[in-house]
């Protein structure tokens, strides 16, 4: 059955934009322009109905979450098992943005408008936590989910509960790592220990970068078992000894020093899909091929979404394409 | 412009060049007030242009910011983020005089601390915001300071312009017509004393 998955998932990476067309999407001066192109592609019909930058967001977006459920359909029960946990950072950021609107006392509509419909990946209903009255209600109901803990908690700084939502993520995801076949394990497990080990870096840049507190700092970093451990990231001080201790993040980190958190986060998926792609042909028939194509589906996502809200500011053609995640050469 | 209640008697003359006195002080106290204001135009012009350019500069940036953060994050993320602000920015004005002129002082500008509140993603865009929002602020007193300013001129000027040519010419005018009358009456007086000295003295003689 993970065969079946796994050669799927081939036949999906075929349908999958060719770099080239990237480009020629991000050298478009018109949204139509764009629209058009893309109807072109497996895009087509539902794309072409979109008439502003927002609908083209939202249908990205649903088409980004099709393609991930189609995956859990024709998964074999283990590895959904490990999916379900793995879509679960799309439910995360649900849960992270119905709290912020929350906090804001924003009424549920603006709220629904935000949100991924990560119920398609096997998330929970997220309607009565959009619907709760205020963040209390929130808190209260989340005593009986996954993320109970945080219902414990005291609101002091929301930062601290959105770390904590990232925590009992990682932990879930962590622990179903055993239900995938154990010759990816260890690569699925450094992938995740990257992404955790630049959540971390970022965190712990931000008392020198930004002057945070640095106990603040403490309380939102992550505990990493496949990657640096707080510990040893805690005795970091200068920018030159996370340049000395992370080379591979060099592009990341000099970004966060130059404060532009824009390139920073577009580092970030650089890093994750090198690092895929390295183990590209190693790994060919693996599970972890599954994760690479997830990995794309979310790069060419961010990608087209990226170029359409460039378009909408009409920033200039070189800016655009700075924006897009391509595998470095 | 015409004097009204004239009167052509040597009082009402002396009291009209003390009046006039007065107005040439207060015209020449005006026109020091117009000069006054116009280095202090000039000034505040200067200053404007370079703030100006300035507060455009750091717009340009916030919007380039705003607009790559968009890129990479998407619309929800980043509508979001502004969730956690919970002070709202806060202005304390206070009126001052400058050469007489009333305008707004910006005495306290509290930009809402996002330190240790915002993610990381947000923070240089909430930083650059924030200057934008306290220039904006200096932009908009220095541009109230300006219009006040330029309003004054334009009523001092039109002041000094009433006083110099309309009311101090109509009074010196007043005062040369009332002047020659009563040079006139002091003339026909004297003719006509010597007339009578000249009838007394053919009155004796005869």
């Amino acid at each position: 059955m993970i065969t079946y998955l796994i050669c799927k998932c081939h036949v999906y990476e075929s349908k999958l934009l060719p770099k080239r067309l990237i480009l020629e999407l991000a050298s478009v001066s018109k949204l139509e322009d764009f629209v058009g192109i893309l109807s072109a592609t497996i895009y087509g019909q539902r794309i072409s109905e979109a008439k502003n930058v927002w609908d083209v967001e939202a249908t990205l977006t649903e088409i980004f979450i099709d393609r991930l459920s189609t995956l859990l359909k024709i998964s074999p029960e283990n590895v959904k098992e490990f999916l379900i946990q793995y879509y679960r950072r799309f439910e995360v950021q649900n849960m992270v943005r119905i709290m912020r609107m929350k906090l804001a006392h924003e009424p549920i509509e603006p709220i629904e408008e935000l949100i991924i419909p990560s119920e398609k990946l096997g998330g929970m209903d997220l309607d009565p936590f959009m619907k709760a009255r205020d963040l209390n209600e929130f808190m209260s109901l989340l005593a009986g989910t996954t993320y109970k803990r945080i219902s414990e908690m005291k609101i002091e700084n929301p930062l601290i509960l959105e770390s904590m939502f990232r925590w009992i993520y990682y932990r879930g995801v962590f622990d179903k790592v055993s239900r995938i076949p154990r010759d990816d394990r260890s690569d699925v497990m450094e992938i995740l220990g990257i992404e955790l080990d630049l959540h971390n870096l970022r965190v712990w840049m931000l008392p020198i970068l930004y002057g945070y507190d640095r106990k603040l700092a403490e309380s939102l970093l992550i505990d990493n078992p496949a990657g640096k451990s707080k510990r040893l990231l805690m005795e970091l001080r200068s920018v030159k000894e996370f340049l000395e201790e992370f080379p591979r993040y060099r592009g990341f980190i000099e970004a966060l020093i130059r404060r532009e958190e824009w390139r920073a986060e577009i580092e970030y998926f650089k890093i994750l899909k090198d690092e895929v792609d390295k183990r590209r042909i190693s790994k060919y028939v693996n599970f972890f091929y599954v994760l690479k194509y997830i990995l794309d589906c979310e790069v060419e996502y961010r990608n087209l979404r990226s170029i359409a809200i460039s378009i909408h500011y009409n920033l200039p053609m070189d800016v655009r394409r700075s924006l897009l995640i391509l595998p470095r050469v | 412009m015409s004097l009204t209640g004239i009167r052509y008697t040597k009082g009402f003359l002396l009291d009209l060049r003390r009046r006039l006195e007065f107005i040439k002080d207060a015209h020449e106290l005006l026109e020091m007030k117009r000069d006054q204001l116009i280095i202090k135009l000039r000034e505040g012009l200067e200053k404007l242009k370079e703030l100006r350019r300035k507060v455009e500069g750091e717009a340009e940036e916030v919007y380039r910011e705003l607009s790559l953060l968009h890129s990479t994050l998407g619309s929800a993320d980043l509508e979001t983020y502004s969730a956690y602000l919970r002070e709202s920015m806060d202005v304390k004005i206070v009126p001052r005089g400058v050469i007489g002129v009333v305008t707004p002082m910006v005495r306290e500008v509290n930009i809402p601390d996002y330190t240790n509140l915002y993610p990381p993603q947000v923070i240089p865009l909430a930083e650059k915001i924030s200057a934008l929002m306290k220039d904006l602020v200096k932009l908009a007193e220095l541009e109230a300071y300006i219009e006040n300013l330029a309003e004054d001129l334009r009523r001092t000027n039109i002041r000094v312009n009433a006083l110099e040519k309309v009311v101090i010419p109509s009074y010196e005018e007043t005062i040369k017509r009332i002047q020659d009358i009563l040079d006139d009456e002091m003339l026909e007086e004297i003719i006509r004393l010597k007339l009578i000295k000249e009838i007394l003295m053919r009155r004796r003689t005869t």
